[in-house]
């Protein structure tokens, strides 16, 4: 019998229990060790390997984007081979190379551009590239399609029949936004029946997109403010305000009895940046309706604070100011000190006592340092 | 001449480097991120400078006021910036810069701007 043998013999139950539990820890914890041992070598192997891809195919890369029109055919082909002979080693390498010139198109314009293009054509990266938009994965196909779309090898066709045969509600708008891309006109009619919801990624992209388009070709947003979508309606709403569409306001003030609390906080919001001091009764006359709503209250105090100073509105700051939200009495409190005819004296002597914050409320307002 | 380019982004700075060094505008250093631009600058006193704004460690418009409050040097400056937004081109401009150039931009017009203002020295 063996001294570990003996051991076991002096163990009774649960001290057996006790150490098979810990020579299971004990085993596992190795092996997880050991799994994160392999990965990190694995990650720097390949990090390894992306570099060295990186630093092989700058070369070539450069030789055939800037010496585009000096190259002969022949001097052109060498460089495109020393190029094939890594990328067709491996679907890393080919990833590799397309990536660093997705990368690089961002950054250049002109005939750089067209020759990184021209480039990647004759690379048949497009055709890789095309390829992947056959898996599953929507990461991969979305990533795909930017790439493609950056490359300018994809058309409007080939997005249109991706968009059709996509459920995936990420994938679509992914590919919604090479459309406008491809074609910056489409940014102005894709609205146009549109119901789908808008995520906050997309609105970003559009608005991208419409930034770059001269400021005479930005489309009327009003005309989508009957949209079935609530989201659609709340871009609009917020591109009316960004692009200062001052002809938009009389087209907005129906929205402030819109069914979403979201679209009558936005409208609000929008009507207080375009100064449309002229609508400030009829965005007071929703004040009692809503008063319950932190946000919507909140955008009133905002709107009738900065735009508006008749006796009735006063009156319905003074309101706001025992509002249970901090920040609409908060705001209450700002806009009545800046009012000339009311002003912090007549805060303290008539509505302090209303409010057990309100003093600290005044008093943080009037610190220059806190204002 | 030496010219200094600050990128993160080491496939364009090849690029660039690549270009300029074919127009003979003189030995081109790089600086991959904010910190090792400062050090080159000090080391290396270069002609005139081309940086990316968003950098890690210092970004370009820190650049702009490292290279002309704390060393108070005259060095042309070059900005590349992704966004172009008015008001880093005006911070830029007010920090000291001497050209601005919007990304996506072509790598041609950089060299024409850099002779120019090579010329100017």
């Amino acid at each position: 019998m063996t001294a570990f043998e003996q051991f076991l013999s002096t163990l009774d139950e649960r001290g057996t229990f006790f150490l098979m539990a810990a020579v299971f820890f004990l085993l596992l914890s190795m092996s997880v060790t050991l799994l994160l041992l392999v990965r990190r070598a694995l990650s720097r192997r390949d990090d390894r390997l992306l570099e060295t891809l990186k630093e092989t195919f700058q070369e070539p890369i450069n030789t055939l984007v800037m010496l585009d029109g000096e190259l002969t055919a022949d001097q052109r082909r060498a460089q495109l081979n020393i190029l094939t002979d890594v990328t067709g080693r491996s679907t890393f390498a080919r990833q590799t190379l397309a990536n660093e010139m997705v990368s690089l198109r961002k950054s250049l314009s002109g005939a750089a551009a067209t020759a990184l293009e021209r480039t990647f054509v004759d690379l048949g990266l497009d055709v890789f590239c095309k390829s992947r938009l056959h898996f599953t994965s929507w990461k991969v196909k979305a990533k795909m399609i930017q790439d493609l779309t950056e490359m300018n090898c994809i058309s409007r066709e080939e997005l249109q029949k991706l968009q059709n045969h996509s459920h995936h509600q990420t994938l679509k708008e992914a590919i919604l936004i090479a459309m406008i891309r491809r074609d910056h006109a489409y940014a102005l009619r894709f609205l146009d029946g549109y119901e789908g919801p808008l995520s906050q990624w997309m609105m970003v992209n559009l608005y991208q997109q419409l930034s770059q388009v001269h400021f005479s070709h930005v489309p009327d947003f009003s005309k989508w403010f009957g949209s079935r979508s609530e989201e659609v309606v709340l871009f609009c709403v917020r591109m009316t305000q960004h692009f200062r569409q001052l002809g938009s306001v009389d087209a907005m003030v129906p929205l402030l009895h819109h069914t979403s609390p979201r679209v009558i906080a936005a409208t609000i919001q929008a009507l207080h940046d375009l100064n449309a001091f002229q609508v400030a009764d009829k965005v007071a006359r929703i004040a009692d309706l809503f008063y319950a709503n932190d946000t919507i209250s909140l955008q009133v105090a905002r709107f009738i604070g900065r735009l508006s100073n008749a006796p009735a509105h006063v009156r319905l700051l003074e309101k706001y100011l025992v509002h249970p939200s901090f920040e609409v009495r908060h705001e209450a409190v700002s806009a009545l000190m800046a009012m000339p005819d009311y002003g912090r004296n007549r805060l303290m002597a008539e509505q302090v006592h209303r409010e057990p914050t309100l003093y600290q409320i005044i008093q943080h307002t009037s610190d220059p340092l806190l204002r | 001449m030496k010219i200094l380019i600050c990128d993160d982004d080491s496939a364009l700075v090849s690029m660039i480097r690549f270009k300029l060094s074919r127009e003979n505008l003189g030995e081109i250093i790089k600086a991959a991120d904010g910190r090792e631009a400062r050090k080159l600058i000090e080391q290396e006193r270069p002609d005139l400078i081309v940086t990316d704004v968003h950098m890690p460690f210092h970004t370009g418009l820190e650049i702009i006021a490292y290279v002309r409050q704390e060393l108070r040097l005259q060095t042309p400056i070059i900005i590349l910036s992704a966004e172009g937004l008015e008001e880093t081109v005006l911070q830029a401009f007010n920090l000291g810069a001497n050209d601005f150039l919007s990304k996506p931009f072509s790598p041609a017009e950089l060299a024409i701007r850099v002779r120019r203002l090579l010329q100017k020295l």
